[in-house]
């Protein structure tokens, strides 16, 4: 009996000393990948993958968005010419992450002087 | 029974214990990084890394990889490119070039950001002279805070990645790698192994940033950094 607790007690010790701590963000699976290609100058994948994640995270409880990706959205959009829908990410971005406003505005700038 | 006491007591010691790197010193991470504890910055622009290797598609099979895993250890990371576009439309690419003489003031004030993070990729070649064919690297990270000038936090990884064993073993991480990275075709599976392996180790040794439940809380952690560091 003593040795069935003491197995037991090895097995949650090697559970819980490995065990990875709960992440901060969700990311899919097929993230990086999408990001890869968008960093080569190709978002297709990228726009679909963030509004994927967008949309999933409306059903977890107390999940988030990592900073920049509202603005990332809202830079693809702006590429494309959807100025007004670019606005609203970047309002989301701003609202979660004020500290983002200054690159969102250099940004918008950056746009209008082109 | 005393067998078992024995496995016990081992594995309380030995589970998941950091293994001592040769050459390198055991130090906390409140010790070492004693300065981004202080500064504690949110914002990082990543400044465009340098490649001085023959693999041009390191450079962002690096990148999607590593910026993930800064953003869960809980920093806020300046989109990309988009925040490489700015620098050359303000004008700053020749500046940020050869990582000398940033703008940091400009960084802050225009960019908002509290640090820049340089990636430097030293070397990485294929090295036949061995029994197994591999892959070397070695990449530098450098984080330097745009408001002190300070180097916050450094890190420098070599690593030989043995591509007879990736062909031949290791069958899971293999698996893991090609679902992550499926559609990066062109890069080998070698190189995609060795950026996973050096960026994980780094990420592992950065404090925990402004967004993370562990901010200013991981000072007592364990890393192992170089002597002279």
């Amino acid at each position: 009996m003593k040795n069935r607790i003491l197995i037991l007690g090895m097995a949650l010790t090697l559970l819980y000393s490995c065990s990875s701590t709960k992440k901060l963000y969700s990311f899919p699976s097929d993230y990086e990948s999408a990001y890869y290609k968008h960093l080569k100058g190709n978002s297709d994948s990228y726009a679909r993958v963030l509004q994927e994640m967008f949309r999933d995270i409306r059903n977890q409880e107390n999940a988030k968005i990592p900073p920049g990706l509202y603005a990332e959205y809202g830079f693809i959009l702006l590429a494309q010419g959807h100025k007004n829908r670019a606005q609203i990410y970047f309002d989301k971005e701003i609202q979660e992450y004020p500290e983002n406003s200054y690159f969102i505005h250099l940004k918008l700038q950056q746009h209008e002087a082109r | 029974m005393k067998l078992v006491k024995l496995l016990f007591l081992g594995l309380l010691i030995t589970s998941c214990a950091s293994v001592n790197r040769e050459g390198h010193i055991k130090v906390t991470k409140g010790n070492v990084y004693e300065a981004c504890y202080r500064e504690n910055p949110k914002t990082i622009l990543v400044v465009p890394p340098i490649n001085h290797t023959k693999m041009t598609r390191a450079t962002n099979a690096l990148l999607a990889d590593l910026i993930p895993r800064i953003q869960q250890k809980g920093y806020n990371v300046l989109p990309l490119p988009a925040s490489w576009k700015a620098i050359e439309a303000q004008g700053l690419s020749s500046m940020t070039m050869n990582h000398e003489n940033l703008p940091l003031r400009e960084f802050y004030e225009a960019f908002g950001a509290d640090v820049v993070l340089l990636i430097d990729i030293h070397e990485a070649a294929k090295d036949f002279t061995s029994e197994q064919e591999g892959v070397w690297a070695a990449v530098s990270y450098n984080l330097v805070s745009t408001e002190s000038e300070q180097n916050l936090w450094f890190q420098s990884k070599s690593i030989f990645v043995s591509t007879t064993i990736l062909t031949e073993g290791d069958t899971l991480g293999d698996a893991i790698i090609s679902s992550i990275f499926s559609s990066i075709s062109t890069a080998s599976t070698s190189q995609l192994k060795l950026i996973q392996k050096i960026n994980k180790e780094t990420v592992q040794d950065l404090p925990a940033g402004f967004y993370s439940p562990k901010n200013g809380i991981d000072d007592t952690e364990i890393v192992y950094v170089l002597p002279e560091y």
